[in-house]
Order: C-alpha cells, then sequence, then structure tokens
C-alpha cells in the first residue's frame, strides 16, 4: 500500500471541487494558513467602519498614517504591495485608503480555506468545497505560497526541491532539530505541497 | 511566476515604460493603466485564472497576457479612469498578483 501525503482533487457537483487529504497533510496546511492569517490580522489599523466610538474613530483617522508606509515585514511587504512605483506619496495614500480592507479580505479567504479543511483533520477522507467558495481557496492557498516565497527569498529559477533532497541526504536525522537548515527544508515541502494543491484546484475549477 | 526565468526586480521608472508595452486597447483619453508584474511564485494557470474571472477575458486574451507578463516581465492588464485603474488593482492584490497603476505616457 502507498502511503502518500499529496492532497488529491477532482471535479465535484455543481462546480464544487473535492479535496481528498490525510489528517497530516490538512493539518499541515492549515498551521501554514492560520499563520499567514494571524499574521494578516495583527498590527493593522482598523477600518474607519468597524470602529464604532467616535472618538475612537477619530483617532483611528489620525493615527491611519501609521499604515502609510510599507510594511518592514518581507512577508506582509508581498502581501500588501505598493499600488504606485516611484512615487511613495500616492502610495502611501492608496495604502491609507484600501489596506485595512485588503488585509480584512485576505484573512477572510483563509478563514474559508480553514473551515473547509476543519472535517479533514477531523478524520473525513475528503471535503467538497464548493463553487462559490474555490475562490477564496485559490487565493488564500497563493497567499500562502507568496508567504513562503518572501519568507523562501524564492527565486524562479531555484530548484527548491532538490535543495530539499540534497539537504536529507546531508543531514543525520536522529540529530536535526529546530536549526535555520530544518526550518527552510520544513517550508519548502509545504511550499510544495500548496504548490502542487493550488494547481490542481485551478485545473479542477477551470 | 513559477518556471518563469527570474526576472530583475521592478525598479523601472514610470517613464521607462516602453511602447511595445501598451496594450491595443489602451484608450487615449482615458490614460491609466494597470500593470501586472512577473513574479517567481505565482502559478502560470493561476494568473490565467485571474484575468478570465475578474476581468471577464477569454480563455484566449487571458492567457496571452499571463505570456507576456511571463516573457517581459510585466504587461498592461486594463486601462480606464484613475479610479477604475485603482479598483483593478487592488483586486489583483486581492488575488496576490503584484500590480500597480501608472498613467499612460
Amino acid at each position: 500500500m502507498q502511503l502518500s501525503l499529496r492532497p488529491l482533487v477532482r471535479r465535484g457537483p455543481e462546480g464544487g471541487v473535492v479535496i481528498r487529504a490525510d489528517v497530516v497533510a490538512a493539518g499541515t496546511i492549515a498551521e501554514a494558513v492560520e499563520q499567514t492569517r494571524d499574521l494578516l490580522r495583527q498590527e493593522g489599523v482598523p477600518e474607519p467602519a468597524a470602529v464604532a466610538d467616535p472618538f475612537d474613530a477619530i483617532v483611528a483617522e489620525l493615527t491611519a498614517g501609521d499604515a502609510a508606509s510599507a510594511p518592514q515585514d518581507p512577508v506582509l511587504r508581498r502581501l500588501l504591495p505598493d499600488a504606485v512605483r516611484d512615487d511613495a506619496e500616492a502610495a502611501a495614500e492608496f495604502r491609507t485608503a484600501t489596506e485595512p480592507a485588503l488585509r480584512r479580505r485576505k484573512a477572510e479567504a483563509m478563514d474559508v480555506v480553514l473551515e473547509d479543511l476543519a472535517p479533514l483533520r477531523t478524520g473525513a477522507e475528503s471535503v467538497l468545497v464548493r463553487a462559490e467558495r474555490v475562490p477564496a481557496w485559490l487565493r488564500g492557498l497563493n497567499d500562502v505560497r507568496l508567504a513562503l516565497g518572501a519568507l523562501l527569498d524564492i527565486s524562479s529559477d531555484d530548484d527548491l526541491m532538490a535543495e530539499v533532497d540534497e539537504y536529507l541526504d546531508s543531514i543525520d536525522v536522529t540529530a536535526a532539530g529546530e536549526d535555520a537548515q530544518t526550518l527552510r527544508a520544513y517550508r519548502i515541502i509545504i511550499y510544495d505541497m500548496l504548490t502542487e494543491l493550488q494547481a490542481r484546484i485551478v485545473d479542477a475549477a477551470a | 511566476m513559477a518556471v518563469a526565468p527570474v526576472e530583475a526586480p521592478p525598479t523601472v521608472s514610470p517613464g521607462a515604460a516602453p511602447s511595445a508595452d501598451r496594450d491595443a486597447r489602451v484608450v487615449p483619453e482615458r490614460a491609466w493603466v494597470t500593470i501586472v508584474w512577473d513574479d517567481p511564485v505565482n502559478l502560470m494557470s493561476y494568473v490565467t485564472y485571474v484575468f478570465r474571472s475578474h476581468f471577464g477575458y477569454p480563455e484566449a486574451e487571458a492567457e496571452r497576457l499571463m505570456m507576456k507578463v511571463h516573457t517581459e516581465g510585466r504587461a498592461v492588464v486594463s486601462s480606464g479612469t484613475r479610479e477604475e485603474m485603482e479598483r483593478d488593482v487592488t483586486a489583483m492584490h486581492e488575488y496576490g498578483l503584484w500590480a500597480t497603476l501608472q498613467q499612460d505616457d
């Protein structure tokens, strides 16, 4: 019998997709999605509409300038890029107006992914992602890949899996700990899994 | 995009956009454009999907624009008023594509 970590995807009824993944794969994916979502929900300036108290609203407006500069964190900088090049003022203005909603919508897409993954994490063999939820899955998985891509500092000609193979050949598995190289290999494996999953969902949804 | 040759970090000044980059459908009096930049993570199939889903482009046009991003490092994907381009850029960011708006020169 073959043990496969790779999630499988096929077309489901009414434009949905069926995702089959074991509990380990589902948990690994969910963890990566949660981390990215939590990062997006941190440190954000509240949206004006979300502030109930008028005083808080004024304070939020006065401090909204804090959101104007591009995030220092490389992951957030990729997820929330400048909309205007070579014009810091225009980029800051655009960011102030749009970033809170962008963060929220990205985080909400990840909530959809996590909701649908939940049954797989408790032993279901497969889940049906309904057609109207497929776009949130694609966006959510893509953002997690972008986050990992930023952490791994990926460029297109990197052969990441070869790097992992080389690493796995080089280590004494009994001694492998939480060092930077192990973390990088782990991230590459998750990135690769998410890439394949996203590609399969795009194909199944097309 | 994934499997694309790596593109230099996009540090091109807005004035440097070659005219070949302009889309045939650019209307002269509506002088703002949305540009999508290549990126090593986004899948080619996903970028095509985004162009179809958001802009409603037919498969062939969506694929042409995706290939332009892939091979040239960027492509003008829409044009219109500044407000329309702001909406398009925001939507592209929501999809995770790397997009900017600028006045077409």
